[in-house]
């Protein structure tokens, strides 16, 4: 009789032991996935302007004209402009400071054309040119430091421009690509 | 004495049926998450005073808030795809936030949501897949690098 109580008891125990098992298949019914994760940060570009464009000082003509700055300070004009070489040693390269990560590539977008206001007939500004000094090329940043970028562009005088100064602003945007 | 031998017979009887039941419903179909797409910010400008953060939707959507400026590069939301029995009820659980590390430096993910509902019913197919995406946090003072971490989900 102590026998059979001991068997029935083991059974039950068994039956115990298999309801265990089959909980912990039940709670590893919550599976689990992993996904890695990445983001990278690079130094932001800036874009400082050091020195102003400058078309230094021109004599407009019976006929219209153009002065152009190129991306080393030399004064250009056309048509009915004319100038002298102290005049033109007034001209000045727009110059920037861009800093960025190093070796990567930007985009400049200049405008298609500003204007320069002043006592006459407002000059139109258009065709920038740009350069960089040693170090990296245009568009692409250099191993480390600032690249300094250098603007020129072209400046288009109506026949019998009225003397006096022009002043206006453009804005070069740079951006990663 | 009879009546107990009843009850014990009956009582094996069930938890035994019971035993039996259970694990064929679970074996026959477990459920599997599985990635099929990590979780890529990509690159974008920060630091240096410059702190936003970075969104990745789950639709797959980039965007950007504060001084943090998006540079183009490959990015993507998670992706994973769940495989149980087909009608099973599902619960889905995301952190709340995880973290990417690069040495000691790290941005912290928060905003985390699925394009599936957080619970349902799995489809007749018994797959159901779906993405994750979650906010990245920039902050000014963040050092140039490739961050990366891990990023847990999990299915009940």
């Amino acid at each position: 009789m102590k026998r059979t109580t001991v068997l029935r008891n083991l059974v039950v125990l068994a039956g115990c032991a298999a309801l265990i098992c089959a909980a912990g298949v039940g709670v590893s019914h919550a599976a689990t996935g992993t996904s890695t994760s990445t983001g990278t940060v690079v130094q932001p570009l800036t874009i400082t302007n050091v020195v102003n464009l400058n078309f230094g000082k021109f004599i407009a003509g019976s006929s219209g004209g153009t002065v152009v700055v190129d991306t080393a300070n030399v004064q250009t004009v056309s048509g009915g402009v004319t100038s002298t070489a102290t005049w033109a040693a007034l001209a000045k390269t727009a110059t920037f400071t861009v800093t960025g990560e190093p070796n990567a590539t930007y985009a400049i977008t200049y405008p298609n054309t500003s204007t320069l206001a002043g006592p006459g007939t407002a000059l139109t500004l258009d065709t920038f040119t740009t350069a960089v000094d040693a170090g990296g090329t245009v568009g692409t940043l250099p191993v480390s430091g600032p690249q300094i970028l250098s603007v020129g562009a072209t400046a288009h005088v109506a026949a019998s421009q009225a003397a006096g100064t022009y002043l206006g602003s453009f804005d070069v945007t740079i951006n990663y690509n | 004495m009879a009546g107990k031998n009843r009850f014990w017979h009956i009582l094996v009887a069930t938890l035994l049926a019971i035993q039996s039941a259970l694990p064929a419903a679970t074996l026959a179909a477990p459920t599997v998450v599985s990635k099929t797409q990590d979780l890529l910010f990509g690159k974008f400008a920060g630091g240096a005073g410059f702190s936003g953060s970075v969104r990745i939707d789950p639709s797959g959507a980039r965007s950007a808030s504060g001084a943090v400026v998006l540079v183009p590069s490959t990015f993507s939301p998670a992706g994973f795809s769940l495989t149980g029995h087909a009608g099973m009820t599902y619960t889905l659980s995301l952190p709340a936030s995880f973290t990417l590390s690069s040495g000691a430096d790290q941005m912290t993910v928060s905003d985390l949501s699925a394009s599936i509902p957080s619970s349902g019913v799995l489809p007749v197919s018994g797959t159901l897949p779906f993405t994750v995406g979650g906010t990245l946090t920039v902050t000014g003072r963040q050092r140039n690098s490739t961050y990366s971490g891990t990023l847990d989900v999990t299915v009940k």
